[in-house]
């Protein structure tokens, strides 16, 4: 009867032993809060924003292609040619093209009138690398890269008061507040309300809360560490468009035009500070 | 029950905690404590926690991809001969090493690493006198949200 | 893919004696050794494998890596300078790519 008690207490002992010391119970120790969980994620996007962003080598890229394309001749608003500070003041209305334009639409109607493309040619070389996980460099994102950095320090200032401007403005509101498509998904179902809206751990930026539109355009285009690449606001807008099951977003549409004239509309007073780094 | 049987009933449990652990099923030398001994020509084991060197890594990694890392010491550089990074769970534990001379001015470097998942990272470095130190964090890696 | 362009930072001007951050990122890759996922095929290995950094032609420190370095990998290094000269690296990947870039820092 003593040696089974003896057995029965050392076993237990045992298997306490190795209880404890698993995985199991280490983990139930290691539980954070959601919102010390969202304050490890922004330090996290702090550290990944020291040193020097791999978006910048998009700089010289751009640079090389503007001078293949012949895009010294391109008009952003300031004269051809002229790009220190003039990503800054656009969204901008062209008389030579009739309609308000942003940064990257207009890029595609100088590639067509100064390199001769045509506009599927355009959208080919907007989209050589959108899709691709990695390894991919395109002389596009080069120039958007470029022209951007170019206009860095300027602080943003969008003409609302021109009537093509505020007409554009209006319309991208209306779009950004307008439920679309088969799961009723806007650009407000995300970044909107004075309320915090998270996906995980990640904090999203509301257009209703005051700087924050500033904060997310002004840092574009956004070098994405899971794609190795800078991402552009079209193709920003291409990929938001496609999670919310829209119709396919064409790169250079007035609906981006529209977009980006709210956006920037109500990033007005935020310096531009290209590119931004994140996941 | 008496003093006598409760002592030896205690004594009896505690030799099985104590032991419990040894009772694991040993799989012999992990990935990590192989590219140590094959680089480095010491065991794991062997090589002590300091915190005169400061390993500084994100808690959370939303991007196992990118992970930023720095490592910096206050041991004088003159006294350090290289400096090693590994991480235990990546298929391949070592990362990189660094070799540092006196024309560095101080221990110092930094960089980003891949991670598959949530592991540890060290950071050793080897001293002049043929001795190691070592810093080690824990970097969660999270699957972050869509975007 | 312009593989191996490089940015190579360090400050224009130094004090004598003064420990200066020199901070680079190269394009590369990075990938290890994988299967396509679509033909099964071995795509080999493709990544940085030595920077060398040097001052005045002089070597300073060695970085040996691996695949387990981040794509586009940024790296930093400090150096302390007594003269002015040219900062220098040198680095390769294990496809034979061979590469190097330089910076000038004046030194008071």
């Amino acid at each position: 009867m003593k040696k089974k008690l003896l057995l029965g207490v050392f076993t237990a002992g045992a298997i306490a032993g190795g209880l404890l010391s698993t995985k199991a119970f280490a983990q139930v120790e290691g539980e954070i809060s959601p919102e010390e969980e969202m304050r490890l994620v922004q330090e996290f996007n702090k550290m990944l924003a020291e040193g020097v962003n791999p978006g910048e080598i998009w700089y010289e890229v751009g640079k090389e292609a503007i001078k293949k394309y012949h895009l010294d001749k391109c008009d952003l608003g300031l004269g051809p040619g002229v790009f220190k500070g003039a990503a800054a003041q656009l969204p901008r209305y062209f008389a030579d093209a009739g309609k308000v334009m942003d940064l990257e639409t207009r890029v595609g109607w100088c590639l067509q009138k100064y390199a001769g493309m045509t506009q599927d040619q355009v959208l080919k070389f907007v989209r050589q690398c959108w899709g691709k996980s990695g390894n991919c460099m395109s002389e596009y994102d080069g120039i958007i890269m470029y022209l951007t950095m170019e206009s860095n320090g300027h602080k943003i200032n969008v003409n609302l008061k021109d009537p093509h401007v505020k007409k554009m403005f209006e319309m991208g509101k209306q779009v950004y507040y307008t439920r679309l498509g088969p799961w009723d998904f806007n650009c407000a179902t995300c970044h909107a309300g004075k309320k915090e809206v998270r996906i995980r751990a990640t904090r999203l930026w509301s257009a209703d809360r005051p700087g924050e539109a500033g904060g997310a355009v002004s840092i574009f285009p956004k070098y994405l560490v899971r794609w190795g690449m800078p991402m552009s606001m079209h193709y920003r807008y291409a990929e938001c468009i496609r999670q919310m099951r829209w119709p396919e977003f064409i790169p250079h549409s007035d609906l981006g035009v529209a977009l980006s004239t709210y956006m920037y509309g109500l990033a007005n007073g935020t310096e531009i500070k290209a590119p931004g780094i994140g996941r | 029950m008496d003093r006598r049987k409760f002592l030896a009933l205690s004594a009896v449990a505690f030799a099985g905690l104590s032991i419990a652990p040894a009772l694991r099923p040993a799989f012999g030398a992990t990935k990590l404590e192989e590219e140590i001994q094959k680089r480095l020509g010491v065991q794991l084991l062997q090589i002590k926690e300091s915190a005169d060197i400061k390993l500084t890594a994100p808690t959370i990694a939303e991007s196992g991809a990118n992970v930023p890392i720095t490592v910096e010491s206050t041991i004088p550089v003159d006294k350090v001969e290289k400096l090693y990074i590994f991480v235990d769970k990546n298929p391949s534990p070592w990362i990189a090493d660094v070799s540092l001379s006196p024309m560095n001015g101080q221990v110092y470097f930094s960089t980003r690493i891949k991670m598959g998942e949530t592991s540890n990272v060290r950071a050793i470095l080897k001293l002049k006198d043929g001795s190691y130190v070592m810093a080690t964090k824990e970097v969660k890696v999270t699957a972050g949200g869509c975007g | 893919m312009a593989v191996g362009t490089g940015i190579l930072r360090v400050p224009k001007e130094a004090k004598k004696g003064e420990v200066v951050r020199v901070q680079m990122v190269i394009t590369h890759p990075m990938s290890p050794a994988r299967k396509d996922p679509q033909t099964g095929q071995q795509i080999p290995a493709h990544h940085l494998t030595k920077l060398d950094l040097l001052f005045n032609d002089k070597l300073v420190s060695t970085i040996n890596m691996g695949a387990g370095v981040s794509a586009n990998p940024f790296m930093a290094l400090t150096l302390k300078v007594e003269e002015s000269g040219v900062v220098k690296i040198v680095y390769e990947d294990n496809k034979g790519g061979k590469w190097e870039k330089t910076a000038e820092i004046k030194v008071s």
